[in-house]
């Protein structure tokens, strides 16, 4: 076949598959464009998971009468100044693609007056071609109507999901936009239901509680990183502390400039910031926004820019930690004691049906714990005056603290302590190696000698003293100071199991601490006496992060006077 | 049952078996002492299950029987009572024994005697008669050196070996070892060997205390008792199973360095460095340098943390051999100081990974094994 060059209806039906993906990517398409011409009020409507129909009306500033029908040519745009400079870059589209490439594969219906303007103009596009353009009236701002999307891309269609799914897609944009943008009200029907609402006043923890629901959002910490003269890098949000965590990934809200976005290595400097305030498998509820020079970052990179690229990398690594981490050494609070509040106020089940959409989050409020005081408590902050009563089960410290009472987990208190002894130890190049009495013989299948070998040197440098004893065993001469409690070979074994070979060196050797802190740690089920009690938080209290043990379990959590009090009926 | 006896007797044997009673149990019944009328004599009996202390109490007896009563309430009774006459008669309903003392009357709730965990009584088995201040002072030599975390069941105990004129008692927690070895009254019937938990070794040496009367230890054929004869007081342990480190092997036989130390002055820089060492994870330094022309050898104890503060001692001390550097856990050093007797002791070393030994010098009946920390040197 001859070289052709394609019929420009064509060139943009493959366009369009890049940046229309589904009724959701039409959405983000377009919500844009009202955030880009300064709306304030964004409401969007879907029937059909939005194939049969998505309107979005806002109350930006409107496309001048003449210039309504231009809109629909492809690569043209308001957002670029002539020979416009792509560096810097702060309106979230640019291209000039969105609009043109949903009108090629949909009917579309654009209504729009800007505020200074007496009268609006109607453009019906249906498939790519100009229908009419005609005066119409309309209120200041701009209304746009897609319907039967994918009509003439039947492939695209058989790719779609169930209509609820593809709405739930819509929702999630929405949801994402609402958190970028706390200032402007959004607004969404589903098949003639309102679905979800925003407040748009500007607070972020608001349109939190829009999404996630109000008690999740009170909880959230505050992260402020301002950038300064020399770090031009800004960090702002809200993150979950180490109790509120989710098992998916889809709870971290990252937006540069106000662009959500998505990134395996911001995502990945996040979680870093939470290592030890969470479990395994566990994952941090976050909304960032990274506010970086324009000029600083491309967002070029893909048609319907999710991803970015930044000139400083690691700076903007760097400070995304630094920000979240010192939050949450700061701000988390010791965890309370949560309660079946159902069960144990039978009065309360019978207001506890479901209810749908927001007031299900009304109703969530009414069983939000009873606060005190709004003043929380940091475990860094409570330590010191922690007053010790007991032990329960030879496994928790009971304490008495400012409001309330106070359970320490005894192992996940010491495993923390240990951890940053030994932690000291090797940034120190000093490990406390103890000789044993009687060398142990251990023998190892291959697997585990293998991983040994791997890491041959780091093992002298952590405290264990090793001799090769024969094929595939050897000799344990000593072992760290801190796990004299323990059986030197089955400690031994089992850190060597539990360490492995390691995905990199940093992996390694953060397993290697956090397994020696376990194994030496005092151990759930013993017995101890109030002078070892005490003297384990005096530890605790020294410690750099005292809220969690490495694993990221809560090393103390609160039951609140306020609690007891209503568990007394006392109020 | 109704007999009588004077309230310091009763106060006094109260205080010996109640070391016995068990304090954490899910055992009820051993939160109680049994008391049992024995021919002319009321017979006390406590135990924990792992150990039972029995003693006797010359009483006027009328009337024979035995009930168990709560010890703790019984031996605060007594205790508060004035030093006469108490008499005890036992009350069918409710279940009890009702005290009277001068003018105080007491009702205390008991149980049947029949509940009480059964006294094992040791018939037969290989017997050894040891002075017992030898004995004390072979537990106290031994008994701290043994483990306290219930990972290696046999280091909690000590063993104990009767061989000939001879019995030696040997502890370990997997760090150090201690070996006293001391002289039997009489020579041994047979070879014996067993391990005693530490425990029962730790009571037994308070009980020593004010004995003057040899005591015999009856280790049972089948190793799972061991009963002790004091005057008055009868002590029967179960024993630890398992097999004990040959540690025969453990004690270096040679060493390339010996130094010959005041044990007072060693004691009281050991202690000075281990209140640095608390911090920096219990290490003190010990630098053993030989003597020049005309200058006596030294020993030079150290100690440091990084956030306190560091400290340095020295001492005098003859030396055999080279230049040596040992490192150890502050606890252990302090710990066997502790025990030992006024008078010169011996630190013998090889190399800064190789066991350290203290010995007493002119006696050697005891030798402690101490493994080094591996430290930068």
């Amino acid at each position: 076949m001859p070289i052709r060059v394609l019929s420009s209806q064509l060139a943009a039906r493959i366009a369009a598959g890049e940046v229309v993906e589904r009724p959701a990517s039409v959405v983000k398409e377009l919500v844009e464009n009202s955030l880009d011409a300064g709306a304030t009020a964004v409401s969007v409507e879907i029937r059909g998971g939005g194939l049969e129909l998505i309107r979005v009306v806002d109350n930006g500033s409107g496309i001048p009468t003449g210039e309504a029908e231009l809109a629909f040519h492809r690569f043209a745009t308001s957002k670029l100044p002539l020979d416009g400079n792509l560096d810097s870059i702060t309106t979230l589209g640019f291209r000039g693609e969105a609009l043109p490439s949903i009108a090629s594969v949909s009917n579309v219906l654009l209504v729009t007056r800007p505020a200074d303007q007496p009268g609006g103009v109607v453009v019906e596009v249906a498939v790519g071609d100009l229908i009419r353009t005609a005066p119409h009236g309309s209120p200041p701002g701009t209304s746009i109507a897609v319907r039967d999307l994918f009509q003439n891309v039947p492939a695209r269609l058989k790719f779609l999901r169930s209509p609820p799914a593809e709405a739930t897609r819509v929702q999630t944009v929405l949801h994402q936009f609402a958190l970028a943008f706390p200032g402007v009200r959004f607004h969404l029907d589903v098949d003639g239901r309102a679905s979800f609402t925003s407040s748009g006043n500007g607070d972020l923890r608001d349109a939190c509680s829009a999404v996630y629901g109000t008690k999740t959002a009170k909880a959230l910490l505050e992260v402020i990183s301002e950038s300064d003269g020399i770090n031009l890098i800004g960090v702002h949000g809200l993150i979950g502390p180490p109790d509120v965590s989710r098992a998916s990934r889809s709870y971290i809200n990252l937006l540069v400039n106000r662009r959500w976005i998505q990134s395996r290595a911001l995502t990945y400097a996040l979680e870093e910031a939470y290592q030890g305030f969470l479990m395994e498998h566990r994952h941090p509820l976050a909304v960032i926004n990274i506010t970086v020079q324009p000029s600083e970052v491309d967002v070029n990179v893909h048609p319907a820019k999710l991803e970015v690229r930044f000139l400083h990398e690691r700076d903007v690594f760097a400070t995304l930690q630094r920000a979240v981490r010192g939050a949450l050494v700061a701000l988390a609070p010791v965890p309370n004691v949560r309660s079946n509040f159902a069960s144990s106020r039978p009065s309360s089940t019978t207001t506890a049906r479901p209810l749908e959409g927001h007031q299900s989050q009304q109703a969530l409020s009414l069983f939000a714990p009873v606060e005190g005081t709004d003043t929380t408590y940091t475990p860094r902050g409570i330590v010191p005056s922690l007053r010790v009563l007991g032990q329960v089960q030879s496994l928790y410290i009971v304490a008495e603290g400012p409001e309330g009472m106070y359970l320490v987990d005894q192992h996940a208190a010491h495993e923390r302590v240990l951890y940053e002894k030994v932690r000291r130890e090797i940034s120190d190049r000093a490990p406390q190696s103890q000789g044993l009495l009687e060398s142990v013989v251990v023998e190892l299948p291959a697997i585990l000698e293998e991983s040994l070998e791997a890491h041959r040197d780091e093992w002298t440098m952590y405290g264990f003293d090793l001799d090769t004893f024969g094929p595939h065993s050897y000799l344990l001469r000593a072992l760290p100071a801190s796990l004299k409690d323990a059986d030197p070979e089955e400690a031994f074994r089992s850190i060597l199991e539990e360490v492995g070979r390691g995905e990199s060196k940093i992996d390694w050797e953060e397993k290697m601490v956090c397994s020696i802190a376990c194994h030496s740690a005092v151990r759930a089920g013993k017995t101890l006496s109030r002078e070892e009690m005490e003297s384990l938080l005096l530890q605790l209290e020294a410690s750099d992060q005292p809220n969690t043990c490495p694993h990221g379990r809560p090393t103390m959590v609160h039951l609140s006077a306020a609690h007891l009090q209503r568990e007394f009926g006392r109020r | 049952m109704r007999l009588s006896c004077l309230q310091e007797n009763l106060s006094r044997g109260l205080a010996l078996v109640s070391r016995a009673v068990a304090t954490r149990t899910t055992l009820p019944i051993t939160h109680h002492v049994l008391m049992e009328t024995d021919q002319s004599r009321l017979k006390l009996s406590a135990t924990n299950l792992e150990l039972a202390i029995t003693t006797w109490v010359g009483a006027k007896v009328e009337q024979e029987g035995a009930l168990t009563i709560p010890a703790r309430l019984l031996t605060d009774f007594i205790n508060s009572l004035p030093s006469e006459q108490v008499n005890m008669e036992l009350t069918p309903r409710p279940l009890g024994i009702r005290f009277q003392c001068a003018r105080f009357e007491a009702h205390i709730n008991g149980t049947d005697a029949q509940e009480f965990p059964p006294i094992p009584t040791v018939e037969e088995g290989v017997t050894a008669r040891i002075d017992p201040q030898v004995l004390r002072t072979a537990i106290s030599r031994v008994v701290f050196a043994a483990a306290t975390e219930e990972t290696r069941p046999v280091l909690t105990g000590i063993k104990l070996e009767i061989s000939g004129q001879q019995f030696t008692l040997a502890g370990a927690d997997g760090f150090r070892l201690a070996v006293y070895k001391g002289p039997l009254l009489d020579l041994a019937p047979e070879d014996a060997e067993a391990i005693v938990p530490a425990r029962t070794l730790s009571e037994l040496q308070r009980l020593l205390v004010d004995q003057d009367e040899p005591v015999e230890l009856v280790i049972t054929p089948s190793k799972s008792q061991i009963l002790v004869h004091l005057k008055g007081v009868e002590i029967v342990s179960q024993l630890i199973q398992g097999t004990f480190p040959n540690y025969a092997q453990l004690i270096p036989q040679s060493s390339g360095t010996r130094a010959v130390v005041d044990l007072q002055e060693f004691s009281r820089a050991a202690r000075a460095a281990s209140i640095f060492a608390r911090d920096g994870g219990g290490i003190v330094r010990l630098q053993i340098i030989p003597g020049g022309d005309g200058t006596s050898g030294k020993m030079v104890i150290t100690s440091s943390a990084e956030e306190t503060g560091d400290n340095l001692g020295e001492i005098d001390a003859k030396i055999d051999g080279d230049e040596a550097k040992i490192a150890f856990s502050s606890r252990y050093l302090t710990d066997v100081l502790s025990i030992m007797e006024r008078g010169e002791v011996a630190l013998e070393t090889t190399t800064p990974s190789s066991p350290g030994v203290v010995k007493p010098v002119g006696n050697e009946d005891y030798v402690h094994v101490i493994m080094p920390m591996f430290v930068q040197w």
